[in-house]
C-alpha cells in the first residue's frame, strides 16, 4: 500500500489531480487530501504545473511507503520492499 | 514612486540543534507556528534537504529556522548562516525594490516564487542574504496545524534516529497526518450513519 497526504492549499492540492496509479482512492478531509493505492504512486511535475519551491516541498504532507524516485520531473512513491 | 517596507517579515537562521530551538522557542518562549515547509534537493550542497520552520513573534514577524537533514555537527560543520526578509505588500512594491536594486549595481541574486511569497535576494556588504518579500496568500489555521505537525514529526523522527533523514520526516509526518483524518471521520465513513 502507498499514500501521499497533500496539504489541502491552493499551491499544492494540484499534486493530488496529476497523481496516476492503478486503483487510487481520494479522500479530502481534515485539511489534506489523501492519495492512497495498492501499488505505485506516480505524479508528473508536467501534469502538476508547479514551480521549483512548491515542487521540491510537494511531500510537505508525508508519504507512506518508500520514496523511489523524487526529482526535476516526477515523484514516485512506491509500496515498502519493492 | 515611493518604495515601501511594512518591517522584518522573517529573520532565518540556521540550526543544528532542532528539537532544543523548537522546545526553546515552541514551548518555553510559547510562540506559535504558523508556517513550516520542508523540501528535497532544493537547498543547494552540500544540504538539500530541509525542513524551514517558522515561529510568530508579534506584529506579523517571524523568527524562522533551517534544518539541514544529514549535515554533521562540528569544528568542520559550515558556519551557520543567516537571512533577513523584509515585508512589502504588493507585486508593484516588490518590483520597485527590483528596479531600485539594479539602478545603484546590486545583483539582484534570485526572483523566486515559493510557496505562500514571492522574493527578492541580494546580498549586503557583509555577505549577509538581504531579502525583500511580498505575501502570495495569507496564513491560515491549515497551514498553522500542518506546521504543528510538521515540527512534531521532526522532534519524533530525530528522538528515534538523530540521523534522520527527511524521508524518515516524511514517513513520521504522514502517520500523524493519518491520525488526523481519522479523527475528523464523517459519520458515513466510520459506519455510524442512523439508518
Amino acid at each position: 500500500m502507498t499514500a501521499i497526504y497533500v496539504l489541502d492549499v491552493p499551491e499544492f492540492s494540484p499534486l493530488a489531480g496529476a497523481a496516476v496509479a492503478d486503483e487510487l482512492e481520494l479522500t479530502r478531509r481534515a485539511g489534506y487530501i489523501r492519495l492512497t493505492a495498492p501499488g505505485p504512486i506516480t505524479v508528473r511535475r508536467a501534469d502538476a504545473a508547479m514551480v521549483d519551491a512548491v515542487w521540491f516541498s510537494a511531500l510537505g504532507g508525508g508519504y507512506t511507503g518508500r520514496l523511489e524516485r523524487f526529482d526535476d520531473e516526477q515523484i514516485r512513491v512506491v509500496p515498502d520492499g519493492e | 514612486m515611493t518604495l515601501r517596507l511594512r518591517g522584518v517579515d522573517h529573520a532565518a537562521y540556521v540550526t543544528t540543534k532542532p528539537i532544543e530551538t523548537i522546545r526553546f522557542y515552541r514551548d518555553v518562549v510559547g510562540l506559535r507556528t504558523p508556517h513550516a515547509i520542508t523540501a528535497k534537493g532544493w537547498g543547494g550542497k552540500p544540504h538539500p534537504d530541509f525542513v524551514h520552520f517558522f515561529f510568530d513573534i508579534g506584529s506579523g514577524d517571524r523568527l524562522a529556522f533551517f534544518y539541514y537533514f544529514g549535515v554533521p555537527e562540528g569544528p568542520d560543520a559550515e558556519r551557520p548562516n543567516y537571512h533577513l526578509a523584509l515585508h512589502v505588500e504588493t507585486e508593484e512594491d516588490l518590483l520597485a525594490w527590483r528596479r531600485r536594486f539594479e539602478e545603484h549595481g546590486v545583483r539582484v541574486i534570485a526572483q523566486i516564487i515559493h510557496e505562500t511569497i514571492e522574493s527578492i535576494y541580494v546580498r549586503d556588504p557583509n555577505g549577509m542574504i538581504f531579502e525583500i518579500t511580498r505575501p502570495l496568500r495569507d496564513l491560515t489555521e491549515r497551514d498553522q496545524r500542518d506546521a504543528e505537525l510538521s515540527l512534531e514529526a521532526l522532534v519524533d523522527s530525530l528522538t528515534a534516529d538523530t540521523g534522520a533523514t527527511l524521508e524518515d520526516f516524511w514517513r513520521r509526518k504522514a502517520e500523524l497526518v493519518a491520525k488526523e483524518l481519522d479523527n475528523e471521520a464523517t459519520p458515513e465513513e466510520t459506519g455510524q450513519e442512523d439508518d
